[in-house]
């Protein structure tokens, strides 16, 4: 197995996983999705590349992934400009302010999203098609693998959201609702950076983000999960932060 | 093997296998950098030849505490930095077939143990914890904890080579069960059953030979708790034997078996050789390989020159970062790089220490968050899987240091 020891190896990993919805959703769109991909995509090197030249920093390439996840959630009637403002703010806001990725705690892309539907007022998010579900298994598996996606969060996030659509519904849901989830479950709620540091700490937070999920659900699954892994990452150092301060209280109470 | 076992991190791969001659290196030294805090005073100067256990400096603070030559050899060079702070102590072994007699010493108090371990040069080998220093020679130890397992990939496996000598290491450790009121734990992997008669007073614990618990800090987490009033000592099973061959023999073993691992490429081999051995004399012979040479754990990466005092393991390595992939996508940077959380990271430090936040604590030099998310309990060698597998490439465990030094002055 490979050790990941650089910031460009997990980047790596993480276009490796994206690449299948990627190609689902250019095959479902045509030479549009290839417009907008290619405008993505330049928005966030430019971005990169500015930010990471001025700290002197290495690039970690990070924009790259967070510009393909972007380009599968969105629809491909969207306007270039609109794209590339509400990129740029992810990017900006979410990610190189703090000092880039890993330094902050949130994810770029579910910035962009958020602000997409903020900004824009009746800017729809796309409805994951089943087949981009399926084509998301194998990337969510390489992560899991490499411990990119930590298996707490997708369990306890798959928790929440079961518990908090039964509550909604009063029945359990299908598969039909699940499916068109995993995308944004695995590359926006289920981001290492944006989660929860701590074990129990990851249990909360893919719970509390399934729960919210299911909350906004009428909004469409796609925005709900966009939101939910939204206030989960802002909630999220103070989960940490709870579970440390039990933690070491338990510790003292012991010595 | 149970399914919990995996949380506990991939297994660590030992070197077992037969024991090569004893590799007489032309020089061995005696290094600073493994005494933390600790300044000499000197008892040889330059040019003066000393036998095999014979006194080289003691601790300013504690003459009782004597530092000793571990084979016969000539003072060649001492470099001393300020505050006399040891730099390096440096020997030139000299060949001696003269024959010695053995006769084996008993010992009748607790004190006694303690005069003799003082004396002949072998306290060193215990590094208490908080902080890591060696102990004060009066000092009381809560517990003591040997520590019988390979800590490292690449490291000599207790599993296989301790059998051999069940004998002396039965003897060590009914010495050590003299120096403490406490327990004497000693931590071996899982499968290793010792008939060791007459120690009844160590309480031995398995543990699955994997990243996590083959470290000494969990061991300690697990068996004994907070450090901080009640302090505990550590020893390597190494060490143990060769208490236990001083009892029988009366003889100061200054040879310890290591691992030696040529190149990356090479199978990684064992052999005797003396403490502090020079590491270009235990490559001699080997074909010419890569270019670095690093004592202790090949993840260390750091050059060096000799063995340490606490290392058991010596590797040549390549210069890293000249892959190409490195050169495409790594520029170098002077700012330090993120810490990226994976799973890997989180079996890399002992239970109860969060790693991504205590990580970034270390990182931003938050001395409240580093001791109360446990940092007091550590010492450096237990941030090197953690420095490993790390993105940022900090050197967690000199930052650890500096942390340490700062508590300690703070009491």
């Amino acid at each position: 197995m490979i050790t990941l020891r650089h910031p460009w190896q997990i980047t790596l990993v993480l276009i490796g996983a994206l690449i299948p919805p990627l190609a689902v959703t250019l095959t479902e769109r045509g030479a549009a999705g290839l417009k907008l991909l290619a405008a993505a995509l330049a928005v966030s090197l430019i971005w990169d590349l500015i930010f990471t030249r001025a700290r002197w920093q290495q690039p970690s390439w990070h924009s790259l992934p967070a510009a393909l996840i972007v380009t599968v959630m969105t629809l491909p009637t969207l306007s270039l400009w609109q794209l590339a403002l509400a990129l740029s703010f992810g990017l900006v806001i979410g990610e190189q302010v703090f000092g880039g990725r890993g330094f902050g705690f949130l994810n770029a892309a579910a910035v962009t999203l958020a602000f997409l539907v903020f900004a824009f007022p009746g800017t729809a998010l796309q409805e994951a098609s089943p087949a981009l579900g399926y084509a998301t298994l194998p990337g969510l598996a390489l992560l899991l693998a490499a411990g990119l996606v930590f298996w707490r969060v997708v369990v306890a996030l798959a928790l929440g959201l079961l518990v908090g659509l039964a509550m909604n519904a009063g029945t359990p849901p299908g598969v039909g609702l699940v499916l068109p989830a995993i995308f944004a479950v695995t590359f926006l709620v289920a981001d290492p950076v944006a989660s929860a540091a701590t074990q129990a700490g990851r249990w909360l937070y893919g719970f509390a983000a399934g729960l919210l999920a299911a909350l906004f659900t009428p909004l469409g699954m796609a925005e709900a999960l966009v939101f939910a892994a939204l206030l989960a990452g802002l909630a999220a150092p103070l989960i940490d932060d709870i579970v440390i301060r039990a933690q070491v209280g338990r510790r003292s109470a012991r010595g | 093997m149970p399914l919990a076992d995996f949380r506990l991190g991939p297994r660590i791969r030992a070197v077992g296998g037969p024991v090569g001659p004893l590799i007489l290196p032309r020089s061995v030294a005696l290094l600073g950098t493994d005494y933390p805090g600790l300044r000499v005073e000197l008892r040889v100067r330059e040019g003066d030849k000393v036998a095999a256990g014979g006194a080289l400096f003691c601790d300013r603070k504690h003459a009782e505490v004597a530092f000793v030559a571990p084979a016969k050899a000539r003072v060649a060079k001492i470099e001393l930095g300020p505050g006399r702070r040891l730099s390096a102590l440096v020997l030139d072994l000299v060949r001696d077939d003269t024959p010695v007699e053995a006769a084996p010493l008993t010992l009748k108090t607790g004190d006694d143990a303690r005069q003799l371990l003082l004396a002949r040069g072998l306290w060193p080998a215990f590094r208490r914890r908080p902080f890591g220093q060696i102990p004060a020679p009066d000092a009381q130890a809560a517990a003591i904890f040997v520590h019988a397992m390979a800590g490292y990939d690449g490291a000599p496996d207790p599993a296989a080579l301790l059998p051999q000598f069940v004998r002396e290491f039965a003897e060590g450790l009914r010495l050590l069960a003299h120096l403490t009121h406490g327990p004497v734990h000693a931590c071996l992997p899982v499968g290793l059953t010792l008939s060791m008669p007459g120690v009844e007073r160590v309480r031995i614990a398995h543990f699955p030979p994997r990243r996590q618990s083959s470290m000494a800090a969990h061991h300690i987490t697990l068996l004994h708790g907070p450090t901080r009033d009640r302090p505990v000592w550590t020893i390597d099973w190494q060490d143990v034997i060769a208490i236990g061959r001083l009892l029988t023999t009366g003889l100061y073993a200054g040879d310890r078996i290591v691992a030696l691992h040529p190149s990356p490429a090479a199978a990684p081999r064992l052999a005797r050789t003396i403490l502090g051995a020079s590491l270009p004399d235990l490559f001699e012979g080997h074909p010419a390989g890569p270019a670095i040479p690093v004592s202790g754990p090949v993840m260390r990466e750091k050059q060096a020159h000799w063995l340490g005092r606490y290392d058991t393991q010596a590797a040549r390595i390549a210069a890293p970062g000249h892959s190409l992939m490195h050169r495409m996508f790594g520029t170098p940077g002077g700012t330090p790089r993120p810490i990226l959380p994976h799973a890997a990271l989180d079996a890399s430090l002992p239970p109860g220490v969060p790693a991504v936040p205590f990580l970034r604590a270390l990182s931003a030099g938050d001395l409240d968050g580093v001791e109360r998310l446990g940092g007091r309990d550590l010492i450096e060698e237990d941030l090197l899987h953690a420095q490993y597998l790390c993105t940022s490439g900090t050197d967690y465990g000199a930052r650890l240091r500096r942390m340490l030094e700062m508590m300690e002055a703070a009491e």
